[in-house]
């Protein structure tokens, strides 16, 4: 159980390849930190180095205040989960559970006992004479964590761990997984490119692109509050709704020449917030802040471009014009007839973002 | 099945009798009662496997050495060659695959550049260093050249072999708190079987058929081999029974005979994995 | 510079295989060519003579021989080696699947043959005297009458069958996973469009191949150009005076003659040392051709 700090952490492969940039980030003792991000955003690289595989080209890695830039992985105490499951298949599940504790030299008979344990706690205590091979995918998962667990480790770093399971056991290994870290009580870091595992998973979500920190909050903030424009449509299973405005000296704003009413507090924001002007603003709003009502009630219209069933509720795709489609997400049926809908903003849950950065709340 | 079809089987059919046909007629000879043609059936030539001396007739034994101890030195110089290939490439490729070793590349060029290295090239300098360190008329003095000949090109055999073992398990295991060499001898080294096995074989068969080492490197007949002891007959084919000649080859194939039915598939996979790295 | 630690893992596993290649590859490699410079002989007496074995080797009339021999030696084996590999992979590859495995089996067989069986087997079926395989046949058969001196009178084409029987399941194996990974698309297309087989070997598959083709090509003339175990084993050098001895074997005779007081290690070791630029340059040569330094992967681990 430790506090893990990642100092200024940057790596560069070759001459020019940044694959980390200048990371700060804080994972608590005892929390569930997940990495999340799209492929080559460098939280794989920043795994390996937590791990010591990597070295840091420049930066540190402190456990517990202590300087972990030059320890080896095996003096770091970690348990690791690949999405590979990284399973040794020339040994029993036994084996490859009791590997770790060999290293460490324990006692015959406290191997036994540690193996069964975690056996049981992740309900494989049945297979322990089979190869890996004989397993099934899910199976052979819960044995590369009963390993990770058995040495009782400081940290947890996982890569991706149920990537390569089924939509449905995924799920079912995710609630287990949750559980079982809440009981254990180890700080983990769980690298994932998807958003929904993120979102369910985390205490709390450090996204990165292309090398840098863009946000570290809980799923709720990264939610409601996303820093910038990336977040907003990385996060949430319904993309969010990035509106394209420009604001002239009038503090009128104009979605392609045609106006469009922003409520007062927020051009004040926009005022106050010193950014010049004119100037392209984004508007973020998410598809359930999104609602629809007859064409002549509001001045953003459109055409029901598509409409998705998810069960419950539905998402209508409403096309504006060529460049704009705005997706809302509601559980009424009632605009089947008429093509044409009109759009209403709920400008309280409502971002304006600069090209990057994030305006008002 | 067509014409040409039914001629093309016909013509592999012949050209495999035909590449047979070399070794059916030493068998035949072997067991022939004529000393220089086939005829008949006897397995008198084949006298020394029993008796270990080559020439029955007690006037003439002493000339060639005992064949038992032929066949010993055949065997030591075989499995001295075969181990220490196979020991020297798994560890040897390992770290050139899995460590970053510094000049890697370098060494990796070296390697490559080094393998099948005509024996002529050495065999000079080799004479005389043996000499130096006292292993000249040695079988140990022969493996070691032999081992520094083979050695190149099972390097890269296993290196390329273990390039082909996944990366996450070598992880793991470092992560699981294992040094390299641990993680070698019980994770990579048992993964890598399939590979050192087929190195082994190959290794065996390049090791039981030398000659040109020994004949330069070994001047006393106690340390002979049995392709010296084959020459030496060469050297007498006008006056010697054939039959024997012919025995005594027989004799010396088998083992090989044997290593490459069993293991076909194998060395047509490694000898690929070498070749193509 | 790897950490401390790592230390006792390099020198077991890189450390171990560099002593050796040091001590019985490259210290008789610089020692051949030290001796090249003396006139070091059976008496093992020397005294440093500088370039002087060098210069009676452009002298002797005898160098020519032996560079024509080699040339003739490796062109010869050559041709057998590729034309033999490649017919036996292209027949190999179209008979069925067993027929073809077992084709190339038993091609492979003279390769893992022990040499001194090979040559005993090889001799006595073409042997001069009437009791040679050959002449037996042929005369059971009635095509000739008397014995035919194979090996006196066709001594070329003698070595170019027993080193040709051994070179060639290299090309044979290189050709036959060659011809197997063409995409077969290529093959059918021909033949939808009407093409014969034969066609479609030559103007397809040959083609297609010639990588692998000048790569064997390449390797095996390396290894040719200081050949000499079989020649040495079978007709060492002769028969008469000189008629197949290449240069490879001339080095070695001048060196291990069978009359001891006759060894000549200075000389010798300056033939081998021309050897040795010989496939120093044709070396460096295919490695910028067929870019060999690429490929070369680094491994995951920074640790």
């Amino acid at each position: 159980m430790v506090e893990i700090v990642l100092e200024k952490l940057t790596k560069i492969f070759g001459k020019n390849v940044i694959a980390v940039r200048d990371l700060d980030l804080v994972i608590k003792d005892k929390e569930f930190m997940v990495l999340l991000g799209p492929s080559g955003c460098g939280k794989t690289t920043t795994l390996y180095m937590i791990a010591g595989i990597y070295k840091p080209t420049r930066g540190n890695i402190y456990f517990d205040s202590k300087l972990m830039n030059d320890v080896e992985p095996k003096d770091r105490n970690i348990g690791m989960v690949f999405q590979s499951y990284a399973l040794y298949p020339h040994m029993s599940v036994f084996d490859n559970i009791a590997y770790p504790l060999k290293i460490k030299k324990l006692p015959k008979q406290e191997i036994v006992k540690r193996v069964r344990y975690v056996a049981e706690m992740l309900k494989i205590d049945h297979l322990l004479d089979r190869k890996p091979s004989q397993l099934s995918g899910g199976q052979q998962q819960r044995v590369a964590l009963a390993r990770a667990i058995a040495k009782h480790p400081d940290v947890f770093l996982m890569d991706e761990p149920l990537s390569n399971l089924d939509a449905k056991i995924r799920v079912e290994i995710r609630a287990e997984l949750k559980n079982l870290q809440k009981r254990l009580g180890i700080t983990t870091i769980y690298v994932t490119h998807d958003q929904a595992e993120a979102m369910s998973l985390a205490d709390r979500v450090a996204i990165m692109n292309s090398g840098s920190l863009e946000q570290v909050a809980t799923p709720e903030e990264l939610y409601s509050k996303p820093a910038s424009l990336f977040v907003a449509s990385f996060i949430g299973s319904v993309p969010a709704n990035i509106i394209r405005v420009e604001i002239d000296e009038d503090y009128k704003a104009f979605l392609r020449d045609r106006e469009v009413a922003i409520p007062r507090e927020l051009i004040e924001a926009i005022r106050v917030s010193g950014s010049k002007i004119p100037e392209i603003f984004y508007i973020m709003v998410r598809p359930e802040d999104v609602s629809l009502h007859s064409p002549g009630e509001s001045d953003l219209v459109g055409e029901i471009f598509s409409i998705e069933y998810l069960g419950k509720d539905l998402v209508y795709h409403i096309k504006i014009h060529e460049d704009l489609t705005i997706r809302a997400y509601t559980s009424r049926e009632n605009l089947l007839n008429s093509s044409k809908v009109g759009v209403k903003i709920n400008w309280k849950k409502a971002k304006i973002y600069r090209e990057d950065g994030k305006l008002i709340v | 099945m067509s014409l040409g079809r039914i001629l093309i089987n016909l013509l592999a059919m012949i050209l495999i009798l035909l590449g047979l046909s070399p070794y059916a007629l030493i068998l035949l000879l072997a067991f022939s009662e004529k000393p220089t043609s086939i005829q008949g059936f006897t397995i008198d030539s084949f006298a020394f496997i029993a008796t270990g001396k080559l020439l029955q007739d007690p006037r003439y034994s002493h000339i060639y050495p005992n064949i038992h101890a032929a066949l010993v030195n055949t065997l030591f110089l075989a499995l001295g060659v075969s181990f220490l290939v196979t020991l020297l490439s798994s560890m040897t490729g390992y770290a050139l695959s899995r460590y970053p070793v510094p000049g890697r590349r370098a060494i990796l060029a070296t390697v490559l550049a080094l393998h099948g290295i005509p024996v002529i090239i050495l065999l000079i300098g080799l004479y005389f260093v043996l000499r130096f360190i006292g292993l000249f008329n040695t079988l140990i003095g022969v493996i070691l050249a032999k081992v520094v000949l083979d050695l190149p090109l099972g390097i890269w055999i296993m290196k390329n072999f273990y390039d082909n073992l996944p990366w996450d398990i070598e992880i793991a295991s470092i992560v699981d708190g294992a040094g390299r060499f641990t993680t070698w001898l019980r994770i990579m080294l048992p993964l890598a079987k399939p590979g050192i096995a087929a190195l082994a074989v190959l290794e065996f068969i390049s090791g039981w058929g030398e000659f040109i080492l020994v004949y330069t490197l070994v001047t006393s007949n106690t340390n002979w081999t049995l392709s010296m002891v084959i020459r030496g007959l060469i050297g007498e084919m006008g006056s010697v029974n054939l039959n024997l000649l012919a025995a005594l080859s027989i004799f010396y194939l088998i083992p090989v005979l044997i290593f490459f039915i069993a293991t076909q598939k194998y060395l047509l996979r490694i000898a690929f994995g070498g070749v193509r790295g | 510079m790897p950490p401390l630690r790592d230390m006792p893992f390099i020198l077991l596993f890189i450390g171990i295989s560099t002593a050796i290649i040091l001590l019985f590859l490259l210290i008789p490699a610089v020692l051949t060519i030290f001796i090249s410079t003396t006139n070091m002989d059976y008496s093992l007496k020397w005294q440093f003579i500088g370039l002087r074995n060098y210069q009676a080797l452009l002298t002797d009339p005898l160098t020519i021989r032996f560079l024509t021999n080699t040339a003739i030696f490796t062109a010869g084996v050559l041709s057998f080696n590729v034309l033999v590999g490649l017919f036996l992979a292209i027949l190999s590859t179209h008979v069925s699947e067993l027929l073809g495995y077992t084709l190339r089996a038993v091609y492979l067989l003279p390769r893992v043959t022990p040499s001194v069986v090979l040559a005993f087997t090889m001799l006595w079926i073409f042997s001069p005297t009437e009791s040679g395989v050959l002449n037996s046949l042929l005369r059971y058969i009635g095509i000739i009458k008397n014995p035919v001196a194979w090996t006196t009178d066709f001594p070329w084409q003698f070595l170019f069958l027993i080193n040709g029987l051994v070179g060639c399941s290299l090309g044979m194996l290189i050709f036959t996973s060659a011809i197997k990974s063409i995409p077969p698309d290529y093959i059918v297309a021909a033949r939808v469009d009407g093409a014969s087989t034969l066609r479609i070997i030559a103007g397809i598959i040959v083609p297609m191949i010639r990588n692998h083709i000048g790569f064997v090509i390449a390797y095996q003339t390396l290894s040719l150009i200081a050949s000499f175990e079989y020649i040495l084993l079978t007709l060492d050098g002769g028969p008469g005076y000189y008629t197949t001895e290449v240069w490879a074997l001339a080095a070695y005779h001048r060196a291990f003659s069978q009359y001891f007081i006759a060894a000549d290690y200075g000389y010798a070791a300056a033939m081998v040392v021309i050897l040795m630029l010989a496939a120093a340059i044709l070396t460096i040569t295919y490695w910028k051709i067929f870019r060999l330094g690429s490929g070369i992967t680094e491994p995951k681990l920074e640790v």
